[in-house]
């Protein structure tokens, strides 16, 4: 169900949707750009779903479409300030890193967020929206774009990599410990 | 707890230190969004209805392409090249042109209509650790069986199950013996979902160009999800495409293409999913480093297809570290049937891949 065609009622009824994403959606930009522009970003974030507030699901939709639009929202302010820096630098990697500073300076999850840094933005995007934003397997899957399976593969391989990483940090560099006895399959040797 | 409860912990920002919406901070946000342009501000997005021109390919050229493509499979003879590159099964462009060829003559697969459901039927290797403390954890491999059933409006249900708890190491057996052998079972899960809570890929599938070159263009952008840019992300939007989708043959036929231009993409030939079939391997590494702090690991992504049917049968990952040498399979996922249904308990898909009766079972 949409919501019904602007009226008298439009900025009241979208005040209400405001107050009860404010904070799930503040929450998603601030983990993910740096504070001076994160009001910025947010407010571009319930800037789109004012303007394309007929298109807005009614809740509790419209908590996962107003993700997806701070997804975007996020991408495209990396885009135009790597545009303007001119940097080849990662900037979800300083997002990540320049969020830590501010917030979580616990040095023992300094591990878990520098291996964070190290992952591929999809990857890493998969695990916050579960760990951090609180969304289930299907909800994150349908923020992304892609099927519950194509997730899960994202999810799984991000975890392995932090686990592996925090484990061989904690362990001052013994040997990895997340060895499998599932049998390789037979591999082939074409070039 | 777990690593995932240790990633959660490490929230940077945690929800009690954000402003709530009553403080002057975010009503200030407030009064400065209404007072953009209002409801319509914005132009619509277009939406068209009609999905992307399909190509037909004839029955021969599909025999042509299953025949090549037969000719990596164990138990063929393979025959010397009689010209290189493309018309090669034994280089990646070949075999990747072979599949493209099969993908173009496959049926087209329609979404679900009204009362129908897309459903897949997937296994794979799952792992769960528990974390106590840095020298107490142990991770347990689990044989996992997920159904997924979708209809159109994004509404659907998925059932999990969990079954063949091994512990992956004497040293973890050690510290699940520690910790007072817990129960490793995981109780199965049915869960359903309302409106648009569910998606089967990428939501732009019917718009993406059939063009090569074009679609290339796009997947390297990241345009196609809006995702970052790199040889391994595209690598991964290739599997995003093929996997479970309803994409167009002529989408997966170009698809096939754009693989052969991912730097680091390489042909593994001959491969063997986990459960038995044959198939064609495709692999794409990428190195991971760390920051330097801890030894940096090389990431093995492989894809493996039907020679039959061009379609994914497989996917692994496999991981190896630096410092020892030691290579892990640390993941596998089987898609064993997919298909439309009639109704969201069916598993017999009317339209679709018919499972794994199609692959090439040694």
């Amino acid at each position: 169900m949409r919501r019904r065609r602007g009226g008298e009622a439009g900025p009241a009824e979208f005040e209400r949707l405001y107050t009860a994403r404010y904070a799930e959606i503040a929450g998603y930009v601030r983990r993910r750009v740096a504070e001076a522009d994160a009001d910025d970003v947010i407010a571009h974030v319930f800037t789109v779903a004012w303007r394309k507030f007929e298109q807005v699901p009614s809740p509790p939709d419209d908590r996962l479409w107003l993700f997806g639009v701070a997804r975007n929202s996020v991408a495209e302010h990396d885009r135009s300030r790597q545009r303007r820096l001119r940097l080849h630098v990662r900037l979800a990697e300083d997002a990540v890193t320049a969020a830590s500073r501010a917030g979580n300076s616990d040095p023992r999850y300094e591990p878990v967020l520098t291996a964070m840094s190290s992952l591929r933005p999809a990857d890493r995007e998969a695990l916050q929206l579960v760990l951090w934003e609180e969304l289930t397997h299907a909800e994150a899957a349908s923020v992304l774009g892609c099927s519950v399976n194509a997730f899960e593969l994202r999810y799984r391989r991000a975890r392995n990599v932090v686990r592996d990483a925090v484990m061989t940090t904690t362990n001052q560099g013994s040997a990895p410990v997340t060895t499998f006895r599932t049998s390789s399959p037979a591999r082939g040797n074409a070039s | 707890m777990n690593i995932e409860s240790l990633i959660g912990e490490a929230n940077p920002v945690p929800a009690a230190d954000l402003p709530s919406a009553d403080s002057p901070q975010a009503r200030a946000t407030l009064t400065r969004v209404l007072s953009a342009t209002g409801p319509g501000g914005l132009p619509s997005p277009r939406l068209s209805s009609r999905l992307v021109a399909r190509v037909a390919v004839g029955a021969a050229a599909a025999a042509v392409a299953a025949i090549v493509v037969a000719q990596l499979l164990p138990g063929s003879s393979p025959r010397p090249a009689t010209s290189p590159g493309h018309s090669d099964p034994r280089t990646l462009a070949g075999a990747l042109n072979a599949l493209s060829l099969l993908a173009a003559a496959q049926p087209a697969a329609h979404p679900p209509g009204p009362g129908q459901y897309q459903y897949s039927d997937e296994k794979s290797l799952t792992e769960i650790d528990t974390y106590k403390s840095a020298t107490n954890y142990y991770a347990v491999s689990y044989s996992e069986q997920r159904q997924i059933w979708i209809a159109s409006n994004g509404s659907g249900r998925i059932v999990e199950s969990f079954r063949d708890p091994r512990l992956a190491s004497a040293r973890d057996r050690r510290n699940w013996i520690k910790d007072g052998r817990p129960s490793l079972r995981i109780k199965p899960s049915d869960q359903r979902y309302g409106k648009r809570q569910l998606s089967v890929g990428p939501a732009n599938l019917y718009k993406l160009p059939t063009n090569p070159a074009r679609l290339a263009k796009l997947i390297h952008s990241g345009a196609v999800d809006g995702g970052p840019v790199g040889s391994a992300e595209d690598f991964v939007r290739i599997g995003d495409v093929l996997r479970e989708t309803a994409a167009p043959p002529a989408l997966r036929a170009a698809i096939f293409k754009v693989s052969e231009q991912i730097p680091g993409a390489k042909l593994l030939g001959r491969t063997t999913d986990p459960l038995g079939s044959a198939g064609i391997g495709i692999a794409h590494w990428q190195h991971v480093a760390h920051r330097g702090q801890v030894p940096a690991e090389t990431i093995e992504s492989v894809l493996i297809f039907n020679p039959k049917t061009s379609n994914l049968l497989a996917e692994e990952t496999l991981v190896t570290y630096t410092k020892t040498g030691k290579t892990s399979l640390t993941s596998w996922t089987v898609y064993l049937r997919s298909g439309v249904v009639n109704s969201i308990a069916s598993m017999t898909p009317v339209s679709g891949t018919p499972g794994r009766s199609s692959g090439a079972t040694t």
